[in-house]
């Protein structure tokens, strides 16, 4: 192959593609290989040097307590943020809701407050009465002959 | 190379998914921290191939290795990073990614001399600086053969295009790249 490598031949090369026509002519052309080579060149010390800095951001050290069940624990941001929005309408829904377990509770202390007085003022009148209530009818017939006696023995003096 | 066939790490072997996890934890972390250039993505995606890793272990047969089926996932998720318009107002609120100059001024420790070292920094960062301007796709297989090491069939199943498409895809890379450095020169 007489003419330069093109383009794609060094691009194809350099992706792992060689021609034994492209190999035969790199061997012959200086120009061509000092091509490739630079190429070759660039892309390994690329490659040195993105390993190089993943390593210095960490790349080797897995995190100590990383487990299938407790990854992704807060890690992805929206999951950060629902989370925050979760802590934040607890933090605001526990008062209002304490404050209205109170309220009931007040109220029906209040309600338990009236239906003692309600009953201990109904038992202060039963135990106020001579007579049980339902036998008052029966003690007014028995006191009225009475009362009727006295009168006549009153007239018979 | 890292990659381990599926030969060397049965199916069975994913039982033990911490040595899974600190084998493949930092080709994942790199792909997705050299895709991306941010490091808490990076870390986030990483957790996140391992957990779905885990979390569908039962159905890895073994057809592809090991390492293949975790970039596949790796990939899959750093293209879904990058396309989820919902993220862009966190990550515009969080930290800023790592700056480009930061990673391009790191070269792996060869004892080179003073101006060897830096015609090698400005070789590595227009490789850095093409990269960065390279559609999605061109990327990724960029990166998954030049700094991860794998083979065109490799990228095909972890990127699950043809080969083909993975062939114009790098060509289409490395064309970028030369540009970048007829530009430097």
């Amino acid at each position: 192959m007489n003419r330069h490598l093109s383009n794609e031949e060094i691009s194809a090369w350099a992706g792992g593609e060689v021609s034994p026509a492209c190999e035969e002519h790199a061997r012959e052309c200086a120009e061509c290989r000092g091509e490739l080579e630079r190429l070759l060149s660039a892309l390994g010390e690329f490659r040195g040097a993105a390993r190089a800095w993943s390593r210095s951001q960490g790349a080797e050290a897995v995190p100590h307590d990383w487990r299938p069940s407790r990854a992704r624990r807060f890690r992805s941001p929206v999951i950060r943020w629902a989370a925050a929005a979760a802590v934040l309408a607890l933090a605001t829904a526990a008062p209002l809701y304490r404050n209205s377990l109170e309220r009931r509770r007040a109220a029906q202390a209040a309600a338990t407050a009236r239906a003692d007085t309600l009953l201990l003022q109904q038992v202060d009148f039963e135990i106020s009465q001579a007579v049980p209530v339902p036998m008052e009818p029966l003690v007014s017939l028995i006191s009225q002959p009475d009362s009727s006696n006295t009168s006549q023995q009153g007239t018979a003096k | 190379m890292e990659q381990v066939s599926s030969l060397e790490v049965p199916a069975r072997e994913l039982d033990d998914f911490d040595a899974v996890v600190r084998q493949y934890w930092p080709r994942v972390f790199r792909f997705a921290l050299v895709s991306l250039r941010d490091r808490d993505a990076a870390e986030t995606i990483a957790q996140d191939c391992f957990l779905r890793a885990h979390r569908a272990r039962a159905m890895f047969r073994g057809e592809a290795a090991l390492g293949t089926w975790l970039m596949r996932i790796a990939v899959n998720l750093v293209r879904d990073h990058t396309r989820n318009r919902r993220l862009r107002f966190w990550e515009r609120a969080r930290q800023a990614p790592v700056d480009l100059a930061d990673a391009a001024g790191i070269l792996a420790d060869g004892g080179a001399s003073a101006e060897a070292v830096v015609l090698q920094r400005e070789r590595v960062q227009a490789v850095w600086a093409a990269t960065a301007t390279l559609p999605e796709r061109q990327r990724t297989v960029f990166l998954l053969r030049f700094v991860e090491d794998m083979d065109l069939l490799e990228i095909a199943a972890a990127t699950g295009m043809a080969e083909g498409t993975v062939k114009a895809h790098l060509f289409r890379a490395l064309q970028a790249v030369r540009e970048r450095f007829g530009e430097r020169q």
